[in-house]
């Protein structure tokens, strides 16, 4: 959609002052026009003039690489670039996050941004097919994984904490810096380097949430008494903590947790009646204080106050995911002295996810309807723009995931069959999860900018198993009536679009070379498509 | 200000290693790296002047007590005996005759080493924390980052393991994937821990897919690479801003030259009596591939021993591993000093903790965070025992060493100015060990 010029230059004037929600684009716009909205405003601002559109073989390329954690076969690629319907792309965006790999793919990307890094952390995969399937809000999955949600769920959420209890420093961490978007444990050790404000308070007054939290037989209770917390200040002094979240404010501990008459006596007591009652065989479980600090965490941190930053963590993480770069860099730094580039865009997005109830389907849908998600990646003017301004696409390289199932799509030429049926797509989607779940063992997940390995090249250029998987896939094109078409297909396979007229005549000499074993021929033709940074990438 | 140590301590003529590769790049139209080898004088400077570091680490914690510093006769020292050393008036285990007889030459002992008390890579990170915004690189890739030589053919960091389980993976954190290790483990290629710390040791000398694939030519080999690289070079128009893109490219670039390293890893190069010199066990094989890396230049080369993680029969496992470890470092110190590589080869021993000098009631040392360590090579005042612990071991008595200091002391060693900064992720400098750290000047030449 084209802003006009007017909106261009308002927009140019408002942004020098500090706009408020109010003041931000009308809520009953889509979230594709709004992103553009302030885009276009930004780049207008900078004389930048953008990257055109990508073509429709890219951008049904990168659709199904987004939401559908694969590359598209080359009949669902055509089929895509071949439709007049001026609909297509939001049909299709429809169509994708209907299917089966969406909620695979979506779970995975999800599994990994959850576990933070954190080696311990385990997978909560299961819980969050579960969560996508049934389009659980974001508040409420919150809830679920800090073990705060009103019900138990079956898929037992809250091993993210009971997986964590190991190390409260890293579970403090990870709950500030997946769901708040602020990693805190600089200020385990001393303040927060660009925020003198952020002072080692936040970090232990965070942990502090999970100071009552154990793990009884797999499940996750509190205790009622616990040691009021402390922490070792730079200084060298012990300095006690209270609960406290990130915006500040202290909570107070009800009374009578801190008032008992000796409370080293009570928790000695209550330690031992828990001990006493894991040995027993009985599904008993120890008495839960009234007051549960992860509960109200999570009361905390969905409030009115502070439902703002909640929102912000993740609708950032997931521009992270489209766009190649976050509205703020890094991702977990989300703080008043580290601007986002696109600060109202921002606000406007949060407001929507929150009015929207945290839809996050929602949300994605509408992350991948802009023009700003469709450009091209080549820019070919003379010194390209940062990547802040997202005005041509990112070049991001494939997970792991994707990798996996893209190639498992190419070597496998009857992996779609003529079987349309629900049972059948369960099939193909379970076996392109296993083949992205097999590429962890060479494929780097990405993260900031991380070179490609030269153990991923070794491995794809000269593994046995590598070389063989593309046998089938040469044995059925060396069946193509003529070299053209070979080569037409080939390209159409890998790339999900036609060749070029250069293209064909560097893959004929190629092949020409090899006419006396033109199966070998193709196989390495395959195989240099595959290992072509094109295929690599989703760009 | 950036220092650079002009010297091994050895009275060797001693080439700057970097003012010497200028040189002979400007002499070979800077193509010495693709043909070093194929230049013999050339090559033979290179290896000699380029330093390197070679890490045995002794994963799962070794006994300080029944090793570098015995406390026979009191009521923490076990049953072995101490014998004297080259070293006059230090003495070490009775499990390590060889090291005694030749300490002297080329080996300092660190008895004050600060670890950590759990299994945990901590100690390679410099403990730092891997909680933090900063992805702190640890040791291994730092000083591999340091030491390669630019447009270097052979790896850059290398790391055996011959048991499976915790390895202590290196990464390079911020730095980049370029610097992480090519691991050579029981696994393959990735890290991957417990369980199965204790089963038998599986011997792995090669990187995996270093070798022409089944079936493909050499000659198909390249081509098919030159017609990757033609796609490559097609896509990349307009995309020259991305790094990663670029590093795609760079990635495939290395495959021939990591091929042709291939023979490094290739022990049957070696004579067989040399193999028998460093012993039948997957610990001495490694290490002997370990010395052919070292000697083809790659900088930072790690074989680990383990596991000596022992709560129980820690006297019987000891009497076991320890002559191992006694029979192929002073084998390893011998060989490298033959050949010349000693001036500019450190070889460290290093663990992530010690033992604790109570005797449980399963004859088991438990985690102390107390060690000692050794340097020996390129750099190091050989002869020197520095720190010490009190009677019966149960403290550091003067001296305790951090590990930013036993990292600042490596570095030092071998030329590499311990406070370097290297940018992270987000422009903030981070150096290589803390600010403000000493290396222990005591220890270097």
């Amino acid at each position: 959609m084209k802003i006009p010029l007017f909106i261009g230059i308002v927009v140019g004037f408002v942004l020098t002052v500090d706009l408020r929600a109010d003041e931000l684009l009308p809520s009953n716009r889509s979230i594709g026009e709004a992103i553009d909205h302030y885009v276009d405003a930004k780049l207008k601002k900078a004389k930048i003039a953008p990257a055109p559109a990508a073509a429709g073989a890219t951008l049904v390329r990168r659709l199904y690489l987004d939401l559908a954690g694969r590359i598209p076969t080359a009949m669902e690629a055509q089929t895509f670039i071949n439709s007049k319907d001026p609909q297509k792309r939001q049909k299709l965006i429809e169509d994708l996050t209907a299917s089966p790999e969406y909620l695979r793919h979506n779970a995975t990307e999800f599994d990994v941004f959850l576990r933070n890094e954190n080696p311990d952390g385990g997978s909560v995969r299961s819980y969050l097919l579960a969560a996508f399937q049934e389009n659980r809000p974001w508040d409420r999955m919150f809830r679920d994984l800090i073990g705060a949600g009103e019900k138990a769920h079956s898929a037992k959420p809250e091993q993210y904490v009971l997986k964590r209890l190991r190390d409260r420093d890293v579970l403090a961490r990870d709950v500030s810096s997946v769901f708040f978007g602020l990693n805190i444990s600089c200020a385990q050790c001393h303040r927060h380097p660009y925020i003198g404000t952020i002072t080692q308070h936040y970090f232990y007054g965070m942990r502090e949430f999970f100071a009552a939290s154990y793990d009884f037989k797999g499940n996750l209770l509190d205790r009622k008494y616990v040691k009021p917390g402390e922490f070792k200040a730079k200084s060298g002094k012990m300095q006690p903590v209270s609960l406290m979240f990130l915006d500040g404010k202290q909570i107070e501990r009800p009374k009578d947790a801190l008032t008992v008459a000796d409370l080293t006596k009570a928790i000695q007591e209550e330690s031992k009646l828990i001990e006493k009652l894991a040995k027993e065989k009985s599904k008993e479980l120890p008495d839960q204080p009234t007051f549960r600090a992860r509960v109200k965490l999570a009361e905390i941190g969905l409030s009115t106050e502070n439902r703002d930053r909640f929102a912000k963590a993740l609708v950032n993480r997931l521009w992270y995911r489209f766009y190649g770069h976050g509205l703020v860099m890094r991702v977990d730094q989300l703080h008043a002295n580290n601007a986002p580039s696109h600060p109202e865009l921002l606000d406007w997005l949060a407001r929507d996810f929150i009015e929207h109830k945290y839809d996050i389907k929602r949300l994605i849908v509408g992350l991948v309807s802009s023009n700003a998600y469709a450009r091209t990646s080549q820019w070919n003017g003379k010194s390209p723009p940062t990547p802040d301004h997202f005005a041509v696409a990112a070049i991001r390289p494939l997970t792991p995931g994707q990798w996996g199932a893209s190639f498992h799509l190419v070597a496998n030429p009857t992996l779609f069959g003529s079987d349309k049926s629900v049972t059948s797509r369960e099939k193909v989607a379970t076996a392109l999860e296993t083949a992205g779940k097999g590429a962890e063992a060479f494929i780097d997940y990405p993260r900031d900018d991380s070179p490609i390995s030269a153990s991923e090249s070794m491995r794809l250029s000269n593994d046995a198993g590598i070389q063989k998987s593309l046998v089938g896939r040469a044995a059925s094109l060396v069946k193509q009536k003529d070299r053209k078409s070979q080569i037409t297909e080939s390209v159409w396979i890998v790339l999900s679009r036609p060749p070029t007229d250069s293209e064909v005549e560097l893959f004929d000499k190629y092949l020409e070379r090899r006419k006396d074993r033109p199966e070998a021929g193709l196989h390495q033709m395959i195989w240099a498509l595959v290992n072509s940074p094109e295929f690599r990438f989703n760009h | 200000m950036t220092f650079r140590k002009k010297t091994c301590g050895s009275s060797e003529h001693f080439v700057d290693r970097r003012a010497f590769l200028g040189a002979a790049g400007a002499f070979l139209g800077g193509a010495y790296g693709l043909n070093a080898f194929a230049q013999p004088a050339l090559g033979q400077q290179l290896q000699r002047d380029q330093k390197r570091v070679l890490m045995i680490f002794l994963n799962g914690g070794m006994s300080q007590y029944e090793s570098w510093d015995p406390k026979p006769g009191t009521t923490t020292g076990g049953p072995f005996q101490s014998i004297p050393t080259s070293i006059p008036g230090y003495r070490i285990s009775e499990l390590m005759p060889r090291m005694a007889a030749c300490l002297h030459r080329h080996t300092a002992v660190i008895r004050s080493q600060l670890a950590v008390s759990d299994h945990n890579d901590a100690t390679i990170f410099g403990g730092k924390p891997k909680t933090g915004p900063v992805r702190y690189p640890s040791l291994g890739s730092m000083i591999a980052k340091e030491l390669a030589s630019p447009n270097s053919q052979v790896p850059h960091h290398v790391m055996f393991t011959n048991y499976p389980g915790a390895n202590y993976f290196e990464n390079a954190g911020f730095l980049g994937a370029t610097w992480n290790p090519i691991n050579i483990t029981p696994n393959g290629s990735r890290p991957v821990m417990p369980p199965f710390m204790f089963s038998e040791p599986i011997l792995r000398l090669a990187p995996p897919a270093n070798t022409l694939p089944p079936g493909l030519s050499d000659a198909d080999h390249r081509e098919r690479e030159a017609l990757r690289a033609e796609l490559g070079s097609r896509f990349g128009v307009g995309r020259e801003r991305d790094g990663v893109l670029l590093s795609h490219g760079g990635a495939y670039g290395r495959v021939r030259g990591l091929m042709e390293s291939a023979r490094l890893f290739d022990i049957g190069q070696e004579s067989a009596s040399m193999r028998a010199r460093y012993g039948s066990t997957p610990f001495g094989q490694q290490m002997l591939v370990a010395r052919r890396l070292i000697e083809a230049g790659v900088p930072y080369v790690r074989v680990n021993r383990g596991w000596w993680d022992h709560h129980g029969q820690n006297f019987e496992f000891h009497q076991e591993m320890v002559p191992e470890l006694d029979h192929v470092m002073s084998v390893l110190l011998e060989d490298l000093q033959e050949r010349g590589l000693l001036r500019n080869t450190l070889v460290a021993t290093f663990s992530e903790m010690g033992r604790t000098p109570s005797i449980n009631d399963n004859n088991g040392r438990d985690h102390f965070p107390r060690m000692s360590v050794t340097l020996s090579g390129c750099g190091v005042r050989p002869g020197v025992v520095y720190g010490s612990t009190n009677n019966d071991g149960t403290n550091i008595a003067n001296n305790p060493v951090s590990l930013q200091q036993f990292f600042a002391t490596v570095m030092r060693a071998v030329g590499i100015d311990h406070q370097k900064e290297n940018l992270n992720t987000d422009g903030r400098p981070v150096p290589l060990t803390d600010y403000g750290t000493q290396p222990i000047a005591e220890v270097l030449a």
